[in-house]
């Protein structure tokens, strides 16, 4: 297979074959050949996704006393005036550190599209992948050289990934936080012993063989890197049994829980962007016992990290955001059920100097519409990018030339950012 | 399954038939002479190229180099020490040419070519909004095996109809892959098979390029109106089928709508030959709410009868005098055979599509249109060359071999056949899901409500099944094994007609292309950059630290370095420590240890975790990741 258009990417050699491809940029962005160069910043993106679609009137904007709300009742936060649902208590008690967006909004009502439209901040198409938000970090910050990449992401196999930007953006994926990341422990036949001298007679027969070429190299680099990873005190940052019995407990015993404790610890270690995701949100059916259920672990972990962050002084650089493809439907279905509603949902948000107690945006009576301050995805990822200091100006491009910023269009949300 | 738990022995049996490759049948007259003869005007003209940029050919690859590169390159996959003793014991003088024809009708050459093909195509098992993708896979195999000249593979997925799962429609994947996408199916259709990149004219007049958007919209209109139809027309009473299973469980209804979708999927249309400029319209041309007629953007006009435009698109994409069309295939098969095209990007022609040496790629584009479109043939010439048998480079200079690295295929196969020896023709029945759709097609509501329930019922059973196999597998009592896999595929059968999951009976290594379509996130063959099939081409060779995690403690432990395994059983039977060293490096590196190697390795004795440790440093070796 010859250079794909994604490896000359990854290796920044557009021009390797003496192709000259003009650059061409929309009327308000920075004309000129220039691809935006990383840029130090000091603030990292904690996305943790409720995949299915998460009901905005049982979580965050709940309407006491409508027909709408179901059997789940609404409770007083922390924040004068502003109730959530009462299957979130603990986030309640914590909402005077976090903002609320009632008024998202969205076109894409399809799970594929929508997760892919909340991910990336653009249309899903046949022709082009886009970068998800963390692809764009890991493209746009300035990364201290370690052994950790700038962008993990846990608990999702389908996740769009980095698109157009290729293998150097590409998110390191850990399916289960709880085994740790795959591959990295030798066999249980090879201990610390064999494994030196397997090495050892590697480089032995490598260095009597034919002299390296450049890819032969990078090839060898990867495998260098990951031995390094593999002794190396990083490695340990997805290992949580070394966290205390007491703190695994508090965030919770499901994988979303421990995958929430995890990216904590990846922050730690220097990684920028850590995507966590929820599922089974979709409750066409059986919906208060699922939703209930959703809340209670979410309840649990979103509380933890935002404590622990807090304790350890990592909140404000850490930006935690909670966001779903859309919401549900505030008039039951048939079988007592909510429906796929990208109209008007709800994201929340906390830490890196996000201002707490904040509310941004209403729905209408029902929770049908929106009804002031529209929020749409785009905008959304321009204040996520105005928070961590993304450079919005100066476009990537993919490798058909076409030029991108992250959050598209979007505008950032004043209040927050 | 979990996905740490990815022991090559056990994954993926998919139920997919090689048909047996038949000999080579040549076409148009292109005998040994003409192929010959083929080879050598390429030669003279890559000859010629060479000289006038003053750089001298690389000398002879040595028979081991060219032994590995054919088999890789052909075959997908690195040969058996059997396999590659034919070659090496053969002393007729045009015992290279002899290994390039014997590789082209092979059976392994078929799985090589799928992946492929399924990486250009973006083939995926299951498609989007579980449309069945594995019928067009099971096509695409059948028109590999039976050689179909490559105009028609084309056509024939250009102007596929009818229901998605009839037995030999398969081709509706290729339209059903963009289901509901008509605009992105043109986009991505000009970019596959005529090297246009059209995808930016869909919303706007081309930045750089010349096409504007009332062209891209122009064209479209051949095609209009032919889509996915998710009609259930044949069910009598959509409305009655979905009053009766308002108040099923969620698995029922679920399961409905599985049956439905595979059961009545279907492209129709025939191309209206006119569309409707959209509202959002600003440019030249026309304006919003008027209708384009449908017309071509270069080459000539294809002939139409209103109406029935879809099938004159098809003709014009195809025709021999498109000026893309062949220009472009005979860039692939180049880049296939050489690693760098004489066009790159491979697939962007932009405007003059000529490339870095015109009369070269000209005369593979003859060469294509000569052969009948026979791509066998075209793949024989180009590695009867004696610019394809020279050592490899380094750098991108077309005429020359590149060493590039192997791709994800390329390497899970080459470890599989150390697990299986051969494993090519591991037949089993590939009609399972045209079977189910001959039977069912003409269920009513309550049937099909019935039928959903009875799959159900079965993939319950099967789950279960599964954890007792599991359990057997892992603790014992073994002697329950056969009987529990017997009862999984009778299950399978009812379970799952639509659809190949993992876990079947058997257990043993199947080839990528006998693996899902991509192989599932998580899976070593993903780790090792196989594409996502989102994109054509989307493979990657790019390096990373999970592959190089993967290969260091994951695969080889789990399953090569195993003592029941084909390699393993031949080393095991070597008569002395000299000959296993020899063959262990056979059967990795397809060659010879150096002298230098054997004074690292020492004379041994070595017992049985030191001939791992060495098998393991072979695998793990760079050498071992590029094409020689």
């Amino acid at each position: 297979m010859s250079i794909s258009r994604r490896d000359l990417l990854a290796l920044g050699c557009r021009s390797a074959l003496g192709l000259g491809l003009t650059a061409w940029f929309a009327d308000d962005l920075v004309a000129g050949d220039a691809e935006p160069s990383p840029v130090a910043t000091t603030t990292n993106l904690i996305y943790l996704h409720m995949a299915g679609g998460m009901s905005h009137l049982d979580t965050l904007d709940p309407k006491p006393g409508q027909d709408v709300m179901g059997g789940v009742q609404a409770l007083a936060s922390k924040v004068d005036g502003v109730q959530l649902s009462a299957l979130l208590p603990e986030l309640a008690a914590r909402l005077d550190r976090c903002a609320l967006i009632r008024s998202m909004t969205s076109t894409q009502g399809a799970h594929e599209q929508g997760d892919y439209f909340m991910r990336t901040g653009y249309q899903m198409r046949g022709t082009i992948r886009h970068p998800t938000l963390g692809a764009w970090i890991s493209r746009l910050v300035a990364t201290t050289p370690g052994n950790l990449p700038a962008y993990v992401v846990i608990g999702d196999g389908a996740h769009p990934g980095s698109g157009f930007m290729g293998q150097a953006q590409a998110p390191l994926p850990v399916d289960d936080p709880t085994a740790g990341l795959q591959y990295s422990s030798r066999n249980k036949n090879v201990d610390a012993a064999r494994a030196g001298h397997r090495i050892d007679l590697l480089t032995a027969l490598e260095s009597v063989g034919a002299p390296a070429a450049t890819a032969a190299a990078a090839m060898a680099t990867a495998r260098s890197d990951a031995l390094k990873l593999m002794d190396s005190k990083d490695l340990l940052a997805f290992d949580l049994k070394l966290e205390k019995e007491a703190t695994r407990e508090r965030y919770g015993e499901d994988r979303f829980a421990q995958g929430c404790l995890m990216a904590r610890r990846l922050v730690e270690h220097g990684v920028r962007a850590v995507d966590v995701t929820l599922g089974g949100w979709d409750t066409h059916d059986d919906h208060l016992d699922r939703v209930t259920d959703r809340c209670a672990i979410l309840d649990r972990a979103l509380p933890a990290l935002l404590d622990d962050l807090r304790e350890r002084g990592m909140d404000k650089t850490t930006l935690v955001v909670l966001g779903s493809e859309f919401g549900r439907t505030p008039v039951f279905n048939v079988r007592q059920g909510r429906d796929h509603f990208p109209k008007v949902f709800s994201v929340v948000m906390s830490g890196a100097g996000v201002p707490g107690g904040m509310v941004v945006g209403a729905s209408d009576e029902r929770a049908m519409t929106v009804a002031a301050r529209q929020v749409t995805i785009p905008d959304l990822h321009a204040t996520i990018a105005a928070r961590l200091g993304l450079a919005r100006t100066i476009p990537v491009h993919s490798p058909e030339g076409r030029p991108f910023v992250v959050g598209d269009k979007g505008v950032a949300v004043s209040e927050l950012v | 399954m979990p996905l740490r738990v990815w022991p090559v022995a056990v994954l993926v049996v998919v139920l997919i038939s090689w048909p047996e490759a038949p000999p080579v049948a040549l076409r148009s007259g292109l005998d040994v002479a003409a192929i010959t003869q083929w080879s050598t005007r390429l030669d003279a003209l890559v000859d010629a190229r060479l000289a006038r940029l003053g750089r001298a050919a690389p000398p002879v690859a040595s028979d081991d180099v060219f032994l590995r590169r054919a088999w890789l390159d052909l075959a997908g996959r690195g040969p058996t020490r059997a396999e590659a003793e034919v070659f090496l014991t053969d002393s007729a003088p045009q015992r290279r040419a002899r290994l390039i024809d014997g590789l082209v009708s092979s059976p392994a050459y078929l799985s090589r070519q799928f992946n492929w093909w399924a990486d250009l195509l973006r083939v995926q098992s299951r498609l989007q909004d579980r449309l069945p993708g594995q019928p067009w896979a099971v096509w695409l195999k059948e028109q590999l095996a039976a050689n179909t000249p490559y105009d028609r593979l084309v056509t024939a997925m250009l102007t596929a109809t009818g229901p998605a799962l009839a037995p030999g429609n398969g081709a509706t994947g290729w339209r059903l892959r963009d289901a509901g996408m008509p605009l992105d199916h043109l986009a991505i259709t000009m970019r596959t098979f005529l090297g246009t990149d059209f995808g930016c004219a869909q919303c706007h007049d081309h930045p750089y390029e010349k096409w504007t958007r009332l062209e891209f919209y122009q064209l479209a209109a051949y095609d209009h109106g032919v889509d996915l139809n998710k009609s259930t027309k044949g069910l009598g009473n959509g409305k009655q089928l979905k009053e009766k299973v308002a108040n099923e469980p969620p698995e029922v209804r679920n399961m409905v709508r599985e049956l439905t979708r595979g059961l009545y999927s279907s492209v129709s249309g025939n191309g209206a030959g006119k569309i409707t400029l959209p509202v959002d319209w600003k440019q030249d041309g026309g304006a919003p709410g008027d209708s384009a007629t449908a017309a071509v953007p270069f080459g000539t006009s294809p002939a139409t009868t209103s109406k029935h435009t879809a099938a004159a698109f098809a003709a014009w994409v195809t025709a021999p005098d498109n000026p893309r069309f062949a220009r472009l295939i005979a860039n692939r098969m180049w880049q296939q055979a050489f690693g760098t095209g004489l066009i790159e990007p491979i697939d962007r022609f932009g405007d003059d599509a000529q490339g870095s040496e015109p009369a070269l790629l000209s005369a593979v584009a003859e060469l294509v249109v000569a052969s009948g479109f026979d791509l066998q043939v075209v793949q024989r010439v180009l590695r009867r060359t004696n610019a394809y048998g020279r050592a490899a480079v380094d750098d991108s200079e077309p005429v020359l071999p590149r060493r590039r690295a192997l791709t994800a295929e390329q390497v899970w196969d080459s470890l599989a056949v150390m697990v299986e020896g051969a494993p090519e023709g591991q037949a089993a029945t590939s009609t399972a899901a045209t079977d189910f759709y001959a039977q069912h097609q003409k269920l009513d509501a309550d049937e099909l409500l019935d039928l959903a329930k009875t799959m159900v019922d079965a993939r319950s059973d099967q789950r279960q099944v599964r954890k007792q196999l599991d359990q057997a597998r892992r603790k014992g009592p073994k002697a329950d094994i056969p009987a529990l896999e017997t009862r999984l595929a009778k299950l399978e059968a009812t379970a799952d007609p639509l659809d190949l999951r993992p876990d079947g009976p058997g257990g043993a290594v199947r080839r990528a292309s006998d693996l899902p379509q991509p192989a599932p996130p998580g899976h070593p063959m993903r780790v090792l950059g196989q594409s996502d099939r989102l994109l054509p081409d989307n493979g990657s060779t790019a390096p990373t630290v999970p592959q190089a995690l993967l290969l260091l403690n994951g695969l080889v432990d789990n399953a090569v370095l195993r003592a029941d395994v084909a390699m393993a059983k031949d080393l095991d039977a070597a008569p002395s420590e000299a000959e296993r060293v020899r063959r262990a490096f056979r059967w990795i590196l397809v060659r010879e240890p150096t002298a230098a190697e054997l004074g690292v390795l020492g004379p041994g004795p070595r017992d049985r975790r030191a001939w791992a440790d060495v098998v393991w440093a072979l695998i793990n070796h760079t050498e071992f990741r590029f094409l020689p």
